[in-house]
C-alpha cells in the first residue's frame, strides 16, 4: 500500500510544527523519521493517520485522501502505536490486543476476531503472557503488546511513535527485528526514532526533520557527519562497515 | 498454540457470565424480600391472593402504590448512578470520578430546588403521603439537568489541561459541590416552611418520595441511556487507552466523550431531582465490579448497572426495615457505607494505583 504525502502543514496555535512535507512511501518500505526533540516527528505521524488534521496539503493512502475514508475504514488500513500508552488497566494482554480488532467489531467479537488475536499472540511469541495482567508486564513487553494490538488490526501500514524509547538494548533490538520482519511481508512501516544507529541499521529510508521541515531524505547514505552536525549541532564520527553504519559522538 | 490461547481466554470470560447470573438471581431475591417487608404486614399469601384478584384493597394499595414503585425506583436509580460512575471514570480516565464526586449531583439538587422555589414547579401542599407534591416533574428534571451541565462544563474544561491529575479534578468537584450546597442553603434561608421541608429532603436522598409518575419518567430516561452506554462499550474501552490511540481506531473522541458526559448527567439529574442526592453509588459500585471481574467496559457497564440496582435496592430495603417503623432515607445509609470505601480507595490508590 503506498502513501503519498503532499505539501502538508500543521500548526499548533499558529506555530507550524511541520511545514511543506512531501514524501512517497512504497509498500514494504521501512521509513525512519529522525530529528531533534520538537522537530515534528510525532506530529507528522499523527497527520498521516488523521489523528491530527493537516491544515494544508493532503495525505493519500492507496491514492485516496485519508479524509475521504469512512470512520473506522482507515483503521483497517493503518495501525498506530502511540508514544507512551496510557493503558492504565488491569486487563489481560489478550484483552488489550483484542481492542485492535475494534475497526472490525460491530457488537461482539466474532470467532474470526478472537482467532486473529490468538494468531498475533503466537506470531510475536507472547503465548506465555496472554492471560497475564498488562500492567504487570515490563516496559519492553508492554511495547511488544502494543505492536501486537496494532497488528491485530491487520493493517497494511504501521505507524510507530518512538517505540523503543525507555527500552533496554535487548528489547530495542527485539522490537526492531519484529518491524523488519513485518516490512519483509510488504507492510509499510513509518517509525519515529531517536536512535540514529537503529535507524541506520534497520530502515530502508530515512527522513531527517529539522524544525518541522524535511532536512534530508533518502537511504541510509543520508546519515553523514555533516548532516548530523547540522541537524543536532553535535560532532560525530561515522564508521561504515559494509551495510552497517555506526554513529559515534566525537569528543 | 493459538487454540490453547483461545480456550484460556474463553475460560476467563466465563467468570463474567457467572457474575451476571449470580447478581441477577440475588436481585430477584431482594426484590421479593423488599416487596414483602415493611411496616405493613404483607406475606407471600397476600401476593398470591392479589394475583388471583381476591385481596383486601389496603394490601393492594400498599404493594402497588407504595412498595412496587419504590422497588423499581431503587433498581433504576441504582443502575443509573452506578453506570454513570463507570462511564465517567472511563471517559475521564479518572478512577475517583462519579456523579457525586464531580459535583454533578449537587448541581442537579440545586437545579431541582431552583425549579421549586424560583420557577414554582411544585408549591402546593399535598395531603397524601408526600409532604410536597411536585406539580411539574418535567420542569424539575430539566432544571436539574441544565444546572448539572455547569459542573460538567467545569470538569471537561479542566481535564483539557495536562496537569489536571485525577485528584485535582475531584478537588474541583468538591468546590462545585460546596458552591451548590451553599446555593441550596441560601434557598432554604429564604423559603417558607413548606418549601424548606422539601429542600431539606434533597440533602438526604430518599426513594420513598416517588410515585408512579416519577417512575415512568425515570424508566423513559434511564432505559434508553443504559442501552446507549452498553452500545458504546468498545468506544469507551478505546478512549481509556488514550485519546490519540482511540482516534486512530476511528473513534470520534470529542463527540463520544461529550455525549457520554451529557447522558451520564441527564440520568443523574433525573434521579437526583426525584429522590435527592444518593451518594457514592456511582463511585463504589464500578470499583467493586472491576475488582471482581476486570476493567473491560463491554462487561463493566452492564455489570455495574445490575450490581448498582442490587446495591441500592438492598441499601434501601435495609434503610426501610432496620429500625421499623422508622424509615431512614437511603442516602444516609449509602454515605455511611460509601465514605469509608472512598477513603480506602484513596489510600490504596496512593500505594499501588487506583484501577
Amino acid at each position: 500500500m503506498d502513501i503519498q504525502i503532499q505539501k502538508i502543514q500543521f500548526s499548533y496555535n499558529g506555530t507550524p510544527a511541520i511545514d511543506d512535507i512531501n514524501a512517497k512511501i512504497n509498500p514494504g518500505d521501512l521509513l525512519a523519521l529522525v530529528g531533534p526533540n520538537g522537530s515534528g516527528k510525532s506530529t507528522l505521524i499523527k497527520c498521516i493517520n488523521g489523528v491530527l488534521k493537516a491544515q494544508k496539503g493532503v495525505v493519500l493512502v492507496n491514492k485516496t485522501d485519508i479524509s475521504d475514508y469512512r470512520t473506522g475504514k482507515l483503521a483497517r488500513e493503518m495501525a498506530y502505536v502511540p508514544q507512551r500508552g496510557e493503558n492504565n488497566t488491569s486487563s489481560s494482554v489478550f484483552d488489550v490486543i483484542l481492542l485492535g480488532r475494534k475497526p472490525y467489531i460491530n457488537w461482539k467479537p466474532t470467532s474470526t476476531d478472537l482467532e486473529v488475536v490468538a494468531g498475533v499472540i503466537d506470531t510475536l511469541h507472547l503465548n506465555a503472557l496472554a492471560m497475564k495482567d498488562f500492567d504487570k508486564l515490563s516496559g519492553g513487553q508492554q511495547q511488544i503488546v502494543h505492536i501486537a494490538r496494532a497488528l491485530a488490526q491487520q493493517p497494511n501500514v504501521l505507524l510507530l511513535d518512538e517505540p523503543t524509547a525507555n527500552l533496554d538494548i535487548k528489547h530495542q533490538i527485539e522490537v526492531m527485528e519484529v518491524l523488519k520482519k513485518l516490512s519483509g511481508e510488504k507492510i509499510t512501516i513509518i517509525i519515529a526514532l531517536h536512535d540514529i544507529n537503529m535507524a541506520a541499521r534497520y530502515a530502508s529510508h530515512i527522513m531527517m526533520l529539522k524544525k518541522g521541515r524535511v532536512f534530508s531524505y533518502g537511504s541510509n547514505e543520508t546519515i553523514s557527519e555533516e548532516n548530523i552536525r547540522n541537524l543536532y549541532d553535535i560532532d560525530v564520527k561515522i564508521i561504515r562497515d559494509g551495510e552497517t553504519v555506526f554513529v559515534i559522538p566525537a569528543s | 498454540m493459538p487454540g490453547e490461547i483461545l480456550s484460556k481466554y474463553k475460560k476467563s470470560t466465563r467468570k463474567h457470565k457467572w457474575f451476571l447470573v449470580i447478581v441477577s438471581f440475588l436481585t430477584v431475591l431482594v426484590c421479593i424480600y423488599s416487596l414483602l417487608s415493611g411496616a405493613s404486614d404483607i406475606g407471600i399469601g397476600h401476593i398470591i391472593d392479589l394475583l388471583r384478584g381476591s385481596s383486601d384493597s389496603i394490601s393492594w394499595q400498599v404493594l402497588i402504590q407504595i412498595r412496587l414503585p419504590r422497588v423499581i425506583a431503587a433498581l433504576l436509580s441504582g443502575a443509573a448512578l452506578a453506570v454513570s460512575g463507570a462511564v465517567i471514570q472511563s471517559l475521564l480516565r479518572n478512577p475517583l470520578a462519579s456523579p457525586f464526586t464531580l459535583g454533578i449531583s449537587s448541581a442537579s439538587a440545586f437545579g431541582a430546588a431552583f425549579a421549586i422555589i424560583v420557577l414554582g414547579a411544585g408549591s402546593s401542599y399535598s395531603s397524601s403521603f408526600d409532604i410536597h407534591a411536585i406539580n411539574n416533574p418535567y420542569v424539575l428534571t430539566i432544571s436539574a439537568f441544565l444546572w448539572s451541565l455547569v459542573s460538567v462544563a467545569v470538569v471537561l474544561a479542566l481535564s483539557k489541561y495536562r496537569g489536571a491529575t485525577p485528584e485535582i479534578i475531584i478537588l474541583s468537584g468538591i468546590i462545585i459541590s460546596s458552591l451548590f450546597g451553599a446555593g441550596l442553603s441560601a434557598m432554604q434561608y429564604f423559603s417558607d416552611s413548606v418549601q424548606l421541608a422539601s429542600i431539606v429532603f434533597w440533602t438526604f436522598g430518599d426513594l420513598g418520595r416517588g410515585s408512579w409518575n416519577e417512575v415512568i419518567i425515570i424508566v423513559a430516561v434511564v432505559v434508553p441511556v443504559l442501552l446507549y452506554f452498553i452500545s458504546q462499550g468498545w468506544n469507551y474501552k478505546a478512549l481509556r487507552s488514550g485519546d490519540e490511540y482511540a482516534a486512530s481506531l476511528g473513534v470520534n473522541v470529542n463527540r463520544v466523550r461529550l455525549m457520554g458526559m451529557l447522558a451520564a448527567s441527564l440520568v443523574t439529574a433525573v434521579v437526583v431531582s426525584f429522590y435527592g442526592i444518593i451518594a457514592f453509588i456511582g463511585l463504589v459500585v464500578p470499583h467493586i465490579v472491576r475488582r471482581i471481574a476486570g476493567t473491560d467496559e463491554n462487561f463493566l457497564i452492564p455489570a455495574s448497572a445490575l450490581f448498582g440496582a442490587l446495591f441500592l435496592l438492598l441499601s434501601d430495603t435495609l434503610a426501610r426495615t432496620i429500625i421499623t417503623p422508622v424509615v431512614m432515607p437511603v442516602g444516609i445509609l449509602t454515605s455511611f457505607i460509601g465514605a469509608p470505601l472512598f477513603l480506602f480507595l484513596l489510600v490504596r490508590g496512593m500505594k499501588k494505583g487506583y484501577w
